[in-house]
């Protein structure tokens, strides 16, 4: 259970000696309760207060790496819902390669997926693994599979066979990759040498949550700790619900056996169903995500999000600091500037689309504060938007010589005047639901 | 003054606080005067109507002196407050202060019998004056001021060796800064004045008796430069300018200063110390110290613990030596008012109690904590309830309504400060005119006219509908006394910031509103302050009422403590390096705070029980 | 230890709130649609109950919006410009559960039509389909508040869902829902706050709570999807706790807030790495669908009948799992 602040400060000596680096016993408390320092920064610390807070700070859900270099992290999540703290690591998302379909094809796909990437709001997206199911009679298409596969490619790699010869005859080709094995049965005591010999992670199924709690304690007591849960009903209601109880219980309740990461395996019936369960899933706690096939249009729209589920709420998202058309404006058009928070973006941009005129939107760089905030610390005014107007030649781009700026940061009107020569500065409304009425009253050009 | 300047002109010549939101073009109505006695020549225009000329009101922008004018300034004039019946030190009470009341200033007088030299008592004058100052006290060194050793030797010859002497002792190492021959001496004198952002508080004291003779208010100089900390720091960002701010601070304070000591009957040269608090800023500006740093990222001031300043360095106008002290400040955000204000409650004394600290100024500041801890945070409150930035609103002096009621039947009772016609609402006033508007249904939950019951009390201008408080033939500048649908939302947004500070401070912490056994409440709201109004409009919490204590200026009280004691002086200095400060502004959780609190009295209505009865 | 479920009882139940009005009620629908009434968090049949399921509308147009797709403008070709005819094709085609009929065309930028054309769109498409209808409005306040009235008044007693009021303009809005039978939608800008300073406004106006939906404003997948997500998770998880002014049965739009953005238009030889448009449309409006139902969705507001078929088939899935527990 997270401690408050004020409980942290009583275990600690409140001597205000600074030798945490942090002035005040008070302010390294609140350090420790939002986990931004750690307590052996404290060299007078007691021992109760490292039992007390060192119970507090383990993650309910442990970290499981897969791959060898840079690996795929997945896990440690503290929390039931992303506006509490956040959701720390990405799910992965990958494919499924199937052995029976012939090696030709499934080189095919390893490139094409190698191949792909795709960028959005600067990060480079691409697929995380592929799932190797074993589904030829023969074993060394299993063998063949994941040659191409570490040849070919450098995913990670998690790996379905139900031939246990096949299967250590497949890790011994990646020994040091830390790949995952996907057990379809009850986990035995051979599942768990073999998992310990490869270091590879165990994901374990089971049909209930009764039964897959028992498996993994089994696991766990037998030193198995990297393993990611997978439970198995074929309905996505009860697949919601279950993977929502194992989170709980690990969350609230810190039971151990379901303190792991989840795997789904996305059975649909075609591509829409496909991306409405991943979707799904993918808010509601599940870690791994297998898709079936690969099709760019489903990786981009669960990349995309991926991306936004796991972003950490709690820190202001900026746009890119630009120059935005709104509607399709003409080096005439009226020019409107803002800050590059992106809630302030996406009010502004809607409500001067929403008063049916064409405009540009000149987002200057503010490190994503709001107008106000971004005023008050000087990263908002004359000065710095001059400076940004320079910077991103907006006069290169627009014949329009008039500004309009939030009413808020009035006080920038001259300022701003000065250092942009040749220009009117227009106080605009302070709320940007004003706008619309704004632009029919004011001459704007 | 010339005959034929603008009396806008003439103001702004003497330094004197007026605006002119039109930029003198006659058009806005707010440089509205009213002519005391001279010739003059004005026009109508539209923002004035004609009646209102006749009756001697003019617009400063369009009116000429011409001879001898001497006008009233509205709003923002030159106000001066003297206290009704004098301080007495032994009106200080241990119990409610967290320092010590014994009096103990860092600068006294002190009287000396200093043997006349001989032929075997043949030491220097000055030698014979640190061995007699020996034995009034724990002294390692004495140095003496130049200007006090020109005067030694005939001082110690004038009345056979009695001399008084003023001496700074901040330690063991003491300097004399002034000499009188015996008898001689007019007394020592102190000045305790706190340094808001909109308002200048000054107490005179008599540093012998402990006791305040005078105590003068009066408006920043500065307001004129922006309201609140921000726009002056963004001022002071210009060539030339910087000096501006300090001189019109230097301004305000000496002219305070000749005021009370006029009407106390003594001299500014008999003040020998100045004990300061302000906001980081503020004191930045006092100093002439640049504040842009305050400002910007990581958020660091040049200084907190400033050491003692000889006035004269800074331009005050007292005596030639005199010390001024400046309450620490824990930040850029936290300052010196605030260390001295929590000097002025009782929050230091319990280690078991938590109490909480809302100085609900320009900037406001909260402190929660006791003995043992403490967390501070700012908020950017705004001037509401000190009167700016609300078009009826005023400081809390002479003119300024400070309780409104509203009858059943839809009349606005009030009471003036000095019982005359109101010129404007001061804080208290504004909070009570909130929470009647809200209980009798004018305004709806969000601030926004209901239009209902009485719709003759609503009125139109050219600021939108407004609630008609009282008309213009009963006020004191002849316009009618009006609060718009954007005063209310200003006040919203006041309020919201001060609360959602305190709500978000405690969070951090991990501690509940009923966890906070007493609440001090220092502001410039006014001599009063309804607590159970305040919580109507949800600017304080739904707590027992016993709970809460409203201290008006605290920080001129605590400025006054650090004047009487040099332990005073002391704990606060401590203090300031033990305080946390948190960052509200970067806190995610803080914008969902303040929309919460962007509702009468609150969005969550479980925090405000006792409101829905 | 055996494992036990951790169960987690919740002091609130969600409003229900039923659109439409059969003829013994007033109105001429032949069924009504009822949301809400949910004891516990969305498809947690484990720990409360849902009596009604999430339900799905589609959308028609009294002007075609100039950024429909032309993967739907091909699908509606021969109906697009007769919102009767086009409401009959997605209720019988394509299984729409209520029909909304987008009046943007009266916004006096965008086609100025009048107060009593738009009455007449209504009246034709509740003439031509029996299932209940959302009426949707703009933020032009002026002139919608005078075509909701008109509009309100022309549907007298089907109880449509008037889409919708906000802070700054409600009364007249909700007045006339009160006068003529309507149920609103309380649209607030992604804030549980303003959310809830709305419901409070219009209860306090009289305006009764089973005849509120909440519309958070959706925000779409890669346009700030966690936004409008996790205010709704706090709006249901505050509804559940017991706060009675946020346990209100929501509305969202994926598919008017899907249909805009490039991801959904954009041709594929201008982005090959997204992947083939008309999937991807339906792609992006499905995902986003899917998140916020996850996330509390009552109502949505569907464009691309693939998505709008995936997602009903996938509520109705997962309602089954109700037998399961």
């Amino acid at each position: 259970m997270a401690l408050s602040g004020l409980d942290i400060f009583k275990l600690l000596p409140k001597t205000n000696c600074g030798d945490c680096g942090v002035p005040t016993c008070m302010a390294f408390a609140m350090k420790l309760a939002q986990k931004q320092a750690e307590l052996s920064q404290c060299p007078h610390a007691s021992e109760e207060a490292t039992a007390t807070l060192g119970a507090a700070s383990e993650p309910p859900i442990r970290l499981v790496k897969l791959g060898g270099t840079d690996p795929l992290e997945i896990g440690n999540e503290t929390v039931m819902f992303r506006h509490e703290k956040t959701f720390f690591n990405q799910p992965g998302i990958g494919v499924e390669l199937r052995t029976s379909r012939d090696a030709d094809h499934i080189l095919t796909v390893i490139k094409e997926i190698e191949a792909y990437s795709v960028e959005r709001v600067g990060e480079e997206l691409k697929a995380d693994f592929f799932l190797i199911t074993h589904d030829s009679d023969k074993a060394e298409d299993f063998t063949n599979t994941i040659e191409l596969a570490k040849t070919n490619s450098s995913k990670k790699l998690i790996l379905d066979c139900s031939d246990p010869a096949a299967l250590r005859a497949g890790l011994e080709l990646i020994k040091d990759v830390r790949p995952a094995i996907l057990l379809q049965n009850e986990v035995v005591d051979d599942d768990i040498d073999l998992a310990k010999a490869f270091s590879a992670s165990l994901i374990l199924t089971g049909d209930s949550l009764d039964a897959l709690a028992g498996q993994a304690e089994k696991a766990r007591e037998a030193g198995a700790n990297d393993l990611i849960l997978r439970i198995d009903t074929g309905n996505l209601g009860s697949e919601l619900q279950d993977n929502t109880i194992m989170r709980r219980s690990a969350v609230h309740n810190n039971y151990k056996p379901f303190g792991f990461p989840l795997f789904t395996y996305v059975n649909a019936e075609d591509g829409f169903d496909a991306v409405a369960r991943a979707s799904l899933l993918l808010c509601k706690y599940d870690s791994i995500i297998v898709l079936p096939s690969f099709d760019k249009a489903m990786l981009y729209t669960l990349f995309t999000l991926r991306q936004n589920i796991y972003t950490d709420p709690q820190k202001p998202i900026q746009v890119d600091a630009r120059i935005y058309p709104i509607g399709e404006p003409t080096p005439e058009s009226p020019v409107f500037v803002t800050t590059n928070f992106s809630l302030t973006y996406f009010i502004v941009s809607g409500e001067i689309e929403n008063s049916g005129i064409s405009a540009h939107l000149v987002v200057a760089e503010a490190e994503g504060q709001s107008v106000l905030t971004a005023w008050a610390a000087g990263k908002f005014v004359g000065e710095t938007v001059a400076k940004f107007f320079k910077d991103a030649k907006v006069e290169d781009e627009i014949k329009t010589r008039k500004v309009i700026i939030p009413g808020f940061v009035a006080q920038i009107q001259g300022d701003l005047e000065d250092g942009l020569p040749g220009w009117e500065v227009i106080v605009g409304p302070q709320e940007a639901s004003d706008i619309p009425s704004f632009v029919k009253n004011v001459e704007l050009t | 003054m010339p005959a034929g300047t603008t009396i806008l002109d003439a103001v702004r010549k003497a330094n004197l606080p007026l605006k002119a939101a039109c930029g003198g073009e006659g058009a806005c109505g707010t440089c509205v005067v009213k002519i005391l006695e001279g010739t003059y020549e004005t026009r109508p225009s539209a923002a004035l109507p004609e009646h209102l000329i006749k009756q001697g009101y003019a617009l400063a922008c369009v009116t000429e002196v011409k001879d001898n004018l001497s006008v009233d300034l509205p709003h923002f004039e030159e106000f001066y407050i003297r206290t009704v019946a004098s301080f007495r030190l032994e009106d200080v009470k241990t119990e409610s202060i967290s320092g010590s009341c014994r009096l103990n200033p860092v600068v006294r007088g002190v009287e000396l019998e200093v043997p006349l030299p001989s032929l075997e008592d043949n030491y220097s004058d000055l030698r014979r004056v640190k061995r007699e100052l020996r034995k009034h006290g724990e002294v390692d060194e004495v140095e003496c001021e130049y200007s006090t050793l020109k005067k030694l030797a005939g001082s110690i010859r004038k009345n056979n060796g009695a001399i008084s002497t003023v001496i700074f002792a901040p330690g063991r190492e003491w300097t004399i800064i002034d000499v009188t021959p015996g008898g001689e001496s007019k007394g020592v004198y102190g000045v305790a004045c706190d340094i808001g952002t909109t308002t200048v508080a000054l107490n005179l004291v008599n540093l012998e008796t402990g006791d305040i003779l005078e105590t003068a208010i009066g408006l920043n100089r500065q307001i004129k430069c922006g309201e609140d900390i921000i726009s002056r720091i963004n001022y002071a960002g210009k060539p030339g300018r910087l000096e501006e701010l300090h001189d019109l601070i230097v301004a305000t304070i000496n002219n305070l200063i000749e005021m009370a000591t006029q009407d106390a009957g003594i001299s500014p040269a008999d003040i020998f110390y100045a004990s300061v608090s302000g906001n980081t800023t503020m004191i930045h500006l006092l100093l002439g110290l640049d504040p842009r740093h305050i400002r910007e990222e990581p958020y660091v001031p040049t200084v907190n613990r400033v050491p003692f300043v000889p006035g004269r360095d800074i331009g005050l106008k007292i005596n030639h030596e005199a010390r001024v002290h400046c309450a620490p400040a824990v930040g850029s955000y936290v300052g010196g008012d605030i260390t001295a204000g929590l000097l002025a409650t009782p929050i230091l004394r319990d280690s078991e109690k938590v109490s909480m600290f809302i100085d609900a100024g320009t900037n406001g500041e909260l402190v929660i904590g006791n003995k043992d801890w403490q967390m501070t945070c700012a908020c950017s409150a705004g001037p509401a309830f000190e009167g700016g930035g609300v078009r009826c609103g005023m400081p809390a002096t002479e003119g300024a309504i400070e309780t409104v009621k509203i009858s059943d039947e839809g009349k606005v009772e009030y009471e003036v400060i000095d019982g005359k016609m109101p010129r404007g609402i001061c804080g208290s006033g504004l909070i009570d005119l909130l929470a009647e508007l809200l209980r009798h249904g004018y305004i709806d939950r969000q601030g926004k006219f209901k239009k209902v019951n009485t719709p003759e009390r609503y009125v139109q201008n050219e600021h939108g509908t407004g609630f008609l408080i009282e008309e213009g033939k009963n006020c004191y500048w002849g316009k009618a006394l009006v609060i718009t649908e954007k005063d209310i939302a200003t006040l919203i947004r006041t309020k919201a910031a001060v609360f959602s500070a305190c709500s978000l401070l405690l969070k951090n912490v991990g501690l509940a509103f009923d966890e906070i056994d007493a609440l001090y409440i220092a502001g410039g709201f006014g001599q009063h302050l309804n607590i159970e109004n305040a919580i109507r409009i949800g600017l304080l919490p739904d707590l027992e009422r016993t709970r809460f204590h409203y201290l008006g200026n605290s920080s001129l009280f605590g400025a006054y403590l650090i004047l009487l004691s040099d332990n005073n002086r002391k704990i606060v200095g401590a203090l300031s390096e033990k305080i946390t400060y948190v960052e509200l502004n970067t806190d995610p959780a803080y914008m969902n705070e303040y929309t919460g609190a962007l509702f009468l009295p609150h969005t969550d209505m479980t925090l405000f029980p006792s409101a829905d009865a | 230890m055996a494992f036990e479920i951790p169960k987690q009882t919740n002091a609130g139940k969600i409003i229900e709130v039923t659109i439409g009005a059969t003829g013994e009620a007033g109105g001429t629908r032949a069924n009504t649609v009822t949301i809400g009434g949910s004891t516990s968090l969305p498809f947690h049949f484990f720990e409360g109950d849902h009596p009604h399921r999430p339900v799905v509308a589609m959308e028609v147009f009294d002007k075609v919006p100039p950024k429909y797709p032309d993967s739907l403008t091909d699908r509606f070709r021969d109906v697009i410009e007769t919102p009767g005819d086009m409401a009959k094709k997605c209720v019988e085609e394509f299984g729409a559960e209520l029909i909304s009929v987008s009046l943007e065309g009266t916004h006096p930028e965008k086609g100025d039509r009048t107060a009593a054309e738009a009455a007449d769109t209504v009246r034709a498409v509740l003439e031509s389909v029996s299932v209940p209808v959302i009426i949707t409005g703009h933020s032009h306040f002026e002139k919608i508040n005078e075509v909701m009235k008109k509009v309100c008044e022309a549907a007298a007693g089907e109880n449509c869902l008037i889409n919708y009021v906000e802070t700054d303009n409600y009364k007249t809005i909700a007045a006339a829902c009160m006068a003529y039978g309507h149920t609103v939608v309380a649209q607030s800008p992604i804030d549980v706050n303003l959310a809830k300073q709305l419901n409070i406004l219009l209860s306090d106006m009289e305006f009764p709570r089973e005849r509120i939906v909440m519309d958070p404003l959706t925000s779409t997948l890669g346009y700030g999807i966690e936004y409008t997500y996790s205010i709704m998770e706090r709006i249901r998880n505050d509804g559940l706790a017991g706060d009675e002014m946020l346990a209100l049965p929501m509305l969202v739009n994926p598919g008017s807030e899907s249909m805009r953005v490039k991801e959904a238009r954009a041709p594929e030889k201008d982005y090959p790495e997204w992947g083939a448009p008309d999937l991807r449309g339906a792609y992006w409006e499905i995902s986003t669908a899917m998140s916020l139902l996850a996330a509390g969705a009552d109502l949505l507001v569907m464009h691309h009948p693939e998505a709008l078929r995936v997602v009903r088939k996938s509520i109705i899935e997962m309602c089954e799992s109700k037998e399961r527990v």
